[in-house]
């Protein structure tokens, strides 16, 4: 994600206690999510899913709950990633439970867990293993929600990270592989 | 990390990772030593490198859409087909819309776009996603769609390809016997879907995967439109892009950049390639190039079904060889025999046999050389084909046409045989009556005379017909008697797939086109007769064909504007004009209904000449124009009896109009308008009459009578004759048309009756009026002074209220509007008559 400076002023004013950016935060921090919610759900073949209701959710989840330290724009993309994954792991949950929302948010969110099952297998299955590789590789966890979960490109993960480009290739590679084993070692 | 065994899998990981996968073995061996639990741990993470897309974002980024298009609130994208689609709401309606940001948005790929709204809207089949609504905004056109809840094919079969088992599917597993069922009952719906649509004069030409959803009880839904080819819209298409997707693609289409020698059979090719893929899990012809499949395709022969995959049933690989015939003549006539086919299968049947399959490659070989063959009769030719030209199909000549004789004469019944084994029949007793034969041969062709005799006894039409002189006789006779048969009409039994798929393509010179008369009231009288007229594209004038008793069957004649009337004693009770194009399409005629009654009076006009001067709006013509004797109403068709026929019919109109028509009493004497061109022929069809021609119209218009021409002078002052080309279809507000109609219509009955000698007076001011003379667009680009028929346009006549105010019109008496493009076109200022021919 190119660094804004607009947005990065914004996170600095709001952790000063900005009355007016609350509202600009909404839009640019808006504008954002969908950006990235509407490139996570893409599936190779050209499908797209423009998540609007994912946003809405990440947004609460993100903002509503008081919680607004957000360091900059890499601390602020990392917990938008891990908040996608708890949301989409919730919904599959109450999906599994029968309690579903309402129709046309049931549609987009079935489409939205169907594309990303296309791509993991079961999404149970897959916040477990992510659960174990947690304890021994906490990076790799990271990576892999910011990748699959965020969708972010190998650059916007490097910068996010820290790290640099080819860093995040190898250690995708290797999230990868470890995930996989992790699933298999389950079955 | 803190775990330092972990933290040593893991580095030595990476490091065999950076490796080429040979060297990884023994770097493993030499660093891990002893330790063969550590190896194997390592291994199996090496093992575990995905080599597919686990959990790889994909790449490509798309400019997001807006919160609201039009009346739609966008909730997400669903992103299937050529353009992006959504999931939308408005107010408790949940919708699929199909979107085109018009701003980035080729003017091609715009009507496009709109065509495929047009198309699908037409068209209502529980296999073809329903089209709820279309529009626009200033940037975006959309289509409301019905939402599936599924998935397209392709996906289903890329999944049936990958081991996913924890992605659910919504077909069986590939290779199970209800994987065949599911692959038949898809392609049973396809088939059906697109006969429909056929039906509706529409080829989809893009039929694949992508384009066929799968809904979750296994149903499948037809869509994407966007590069059908609607035949009511015929210059709109012909832009000379490569439609269609490639592997999907027929020959014809591979071969033809500029799709206009395309038909239906374009869409059963790629049904079956479809099929292939169903059953083999790949497509028949692959490619690295888009070139190399082009021309893998326009080589034929894929690899036999059964070869890639010894278990799919025989019957399915059959009927997916038929569809995916090389020359189209060899494919399903029609996308409903296929789908006829596909059911048969489902029961256990086996497939419909294809009798035509014998006689096809000699009559592809008479129409390659038909030049050589024009010096005989266009059955002669056929039979001569059948010895000369492809011993290989009908061994030599005299045992040929003896065994034919044999198989002719073995059925009960001649009324499963085809007119063409019929004609071939004929012709090869005629030849071998004349040869020497042994006696053997001569008892063959005796009993097949006898067998003849017996029909013609029986009055069997269709046997009469096909006896004629034969004999060879000077060129010009044949010619003639080439043209007598190319323009013979044949009569056979109604729902005759096997002769349908052999006619209409196969006859010799010939280019036939049918017509099904039926009724949903039992027979027609046998009092009644049907006679067919040619009408001149240009002129209107009619040149009187076959009559032939009324009765239910197919009728053949040749493509073009044709006029049925069914004639009881001396007078045609209904009158049905259409033009008829290549392919076969079919129109229904009823012959034995009565019309409804029509209270509006009618003004008989006798024959005339109306000189047409040169500078016309319509396609200049040096020869005046006869005009045969006709009726016309005396006035237009008003609001009340043209709701009494939607009432009546089910007619589709303009609901939100006609709604506000009937909520005011006053306005039910007015002229009916938004009426389009196909609602107003039905209207007249349903009272037994038809619309007027153009000429027709002018002489009502103008008094003409017998032998008066057409008094041009009175045209106005300047001499002017104006032509308007394109609609005016005003962007009002419904309410705001509304008040412009009452303010400027009147009843249609007022000052009706008040007709000058001959005529009756008020053709002009109310409204502009549709007639059933197909409009001529000039070429005023390259080739100026050639004109090309419109061939779903027709010339409107009359001025209408909106266009007096324009001075250019005002003093006009009559001018031709030339409407735009489809049969659909209406708009407020412009209503209908109707006339009927006399004797």
């Amino acid at each position: 994600m190119e660094p804004e400076p607009q947005a990065g002023d914004l996170f600095d004013r709001i952790r000063n206690g900005d009355p007016i950016a609350a509202d600009q935060l909404f839009q640019s921090v808006h504008d954002d999510l969908r950006r990235v919610a509407g490139k996570i759900a893409r599936h190779e073949k050209g499908r797209t899913m423009h998540a609007t209701v994912l946003v809405h959710e990440v947004w609460l989840r993100l903002f509503a709950s008081g919680q607004r330290a957000y360091n900059d724009r890499s601390h602020f993309i990392r917990c938008a990633a891990k908040a996608m994954r708890q949301i989409l792991i919730d919904y599959k949950r109450a999906k599994k439970a029968r309690k579903r929302p309402q129709d046309a948010d049931r549609v987009s969110f079935d489409i939205l867990l169907e594309q990303f099952e296309e791509r993991s297998g079961d999404l149970l299955a897959l916040d477990a293993a992510l659960e174990r590789l947690r304890l021994a590789h906490p990076d790799l966890e990271q990576l892999i929600e910011l990748r699959f979960f965020a969708g972010q490109t190998e650059s916007e993960c490097a910068q996010a990270l820290g790290v640099v480009g080819r860093t995040i290739q190898r250690r995708w590679k290797i999230a990868q592989a470890y995930l996989k084993h992790e699933l298999e070692r389950n079955d | 990390m803190t775990d330092p065994r972990q933290t040593m899998i893991r580095s030595l990981f990476e490091r065999a990772l950076e490796l080429p996968p040979h060297e990884r073995l023994a770097f493993l061996l030499q660093q891990c030593g002893g330790d063969d639990a550590l190896r194997r741990e390592i291994q199996m993470l090496l093992d575990s490198v995905p080599t597919d897309d686990f959990l790889d974002p994909p790449a490509v980024v798309r400019v997001a859409l807006p919160d609201q298009i039009g009346p739609w609130a966008i909730r997400g994208e669903l992103g299937r087909g050529n353009h992006p689609v959504c999931l939308a709401q408005r107010d408790d309606q949940v919708v699929a819309l199909k979107v085109l940001a018009l701003a980035t948005a080729s003017q091609t790929l715009q009507q496009r776009f709109l065509r495929d709204a047009a198309s699908a809207q037409r068209l209502q089949h529980p296999h073809i996603v329903a089209v709820k609504d279309s529009g626009s905004t200033t940037e975006h056109a959309w289509i409301a769609m019905d939402l599936i809840d599924g998935h397209d094919l392709a996906r289903e079969l890329k999944l049936q390809l990958e081991d996913a088992p924890t992605v659910p599917r919504l077909l069986p597993d590939f290779g199970s016997p209800d994987w065949y069922r599911a692959v038949a009952r898809i392609c049973e719906q396809a088939a059906s879907a697109l006969g429909c649509a056929h039906e509706g004069g529409i080829w989809h030409r893009d039929v694949k995967p992508q384009n066929l959803l799968l809904d979750r009880q296994g149903n499948v839904l037809l869509t994407d439109f966007g590069v059908a080819r609607d035949t009511h819209a015929t210059r709109l298409t012909r832009t000379g892009e490569l439609a269609g997707t490639l592997h999907y693609m027929s020959p014809e289409q591979a071969q033809q950049v500029h799709g206009q020698d395309l038909d239906h059979r374009t869409d059963l090719w790629s049904l079956g390639v479809v099929l292939y893929e169903l059953l083999t899990l790949d497509v028949p012809y692959r490619g690295d190039t888009a070139v190399a499949v082009l021309t893998a395709i326009q080589r034929g022969r894929p690899q036999p079904i059964q070869r890639r995959n010894p278990d799919a049933p025989a019957a399915l690989a059959a009927i997916c060889a038929r569809a995916m015939a090389f020359h189209r003549d060899d494919r399903y006539p029609s996308a409903a025999a296929m789908a006829a086919d596909l059911r048969r299968f489902l029961v256990g049947q086996p497939p419909a046999p294809d009798r035509g399959a014998r006689f096809r490659p000699l009559l592809r070989h008479v129409r390659q050389h038909r030049r050589r063959y024009s010096m005989l009769g266009g059955a002669a030719a056929i039979a001569m084909a059948a010895w000369a030209a492809a011993p290989s199909v009908l061994a030599s000549g005299r045992q040929s046409q003896v065994r034919l004789l044999e198989e002719v004469c073995a059925p009960q019944s001649w009324e499963s045989l085809s007119t063409t084994e019929l004609r071939l029949a004929v012709v090869a007793a005629d030849q071998l009556a004349g040869a020497r034969i042994t006696a053997a041969e001569g008892a063959v062709v005796a009993a097949f005379s006898d067998r003849l005799m017996k029909h013609l006894a029986a009055g069997k039409d269709r046997v009469r017909n096909l006896l004629r002189p034969d004999a060879p006789g000077s060129p010009e006779k044949n010619q003639q008697e080439a043209a007598r048969l190319a323009s013979a009409l044949v009569t056979v039994a109604p729902d005759d797939d096997e002769l349908r798929s052999l006619l209409p393509h196969d006859l010799d010179s010939a280019a036939v086109m049918f017509v099904v008369s039926q009724s949903d009231r039992g027979p027609p009288a046998a009092t009644r007769s049907l006679h067919i007229a040619a009408i001149d594209t240009a002129t209107g004038s009619r040149t009187p064909g076959p009559q032939v008793p009324a009765r239910t069957g197919t009728h053949f004649v040749k493509p073009g504007l044709w006029r049925f009337s069914i004639v009881e004693a001396g007078k045609p009770v209904r009158e049905y004009t259409r033009m008829l194009r290549e392919p076969a399409t079919r129109h229904r005629i009823d012959a034995a209904g009565e019309p409804a009654v029509d209270p509006v009076p009618m003004i008989a006009f006798g024959s005339g000449r109306l000189t047409m001067p040169a500078e016309a709006p319509w396609r200049p013509l040096a020869e005046p124009i006869e005009v045969a004797p006709f009726e016309i109403d005396q006035h237009e068709v008003s609001n009340r009896q043209f709701l009494r026929f939607v009432d009546a019919t089910g007619s589709p109109i303009d609901r939100q109009w006609f709604d506000l028509i009937r909520a005011d009493a006053e306005l039910l004497d007015r002229p009916a308008v938004f009426v389009t061109f196909a609602a107003a022929q039905a209207y007249a069809e349903w009272v037994g009459k038809r619309l007027p021609t153009w000429p027709e119209w002018l002489v009502a218009c103008g008094g003409c009578t017998k032998e008066q021409p057409f008094p041009w002078g009175t045209l106005g002052p300047d001499g002017l004759r104006g032509a308007v080309t394109g609609s005016f279809r005003p962007s009002l507000p419904w309410a705001l048309a509304l008040e412009e109609y009452r303010a400027h219509t009147r009843n249609v009955t007022d000052g009706a009756g008040s007709n000058r000698e001959g005529g009756p007076l008020h053709l002009l001011g109310n409204v502009a009026e549709w007639t059933e003379t197909p409009a001529w667009s000039p070429d005023l680009s390259e080739h100026r002074g050639t004109w090309t028929l419109l061939e779903a346009s027709h010339l409107v006549a009359g001025r209408n209220w909106a266009l007096s105010s324009v001075p250019r019109y005002d003093s006009a008496a009559a001018y031709a509007e030339i409407s735009e493009i489809t049969l659909s076109h209406c708009n407020h200022g412009r209503g209908f008559r109707c006339a009927r021919s006399l004797p």
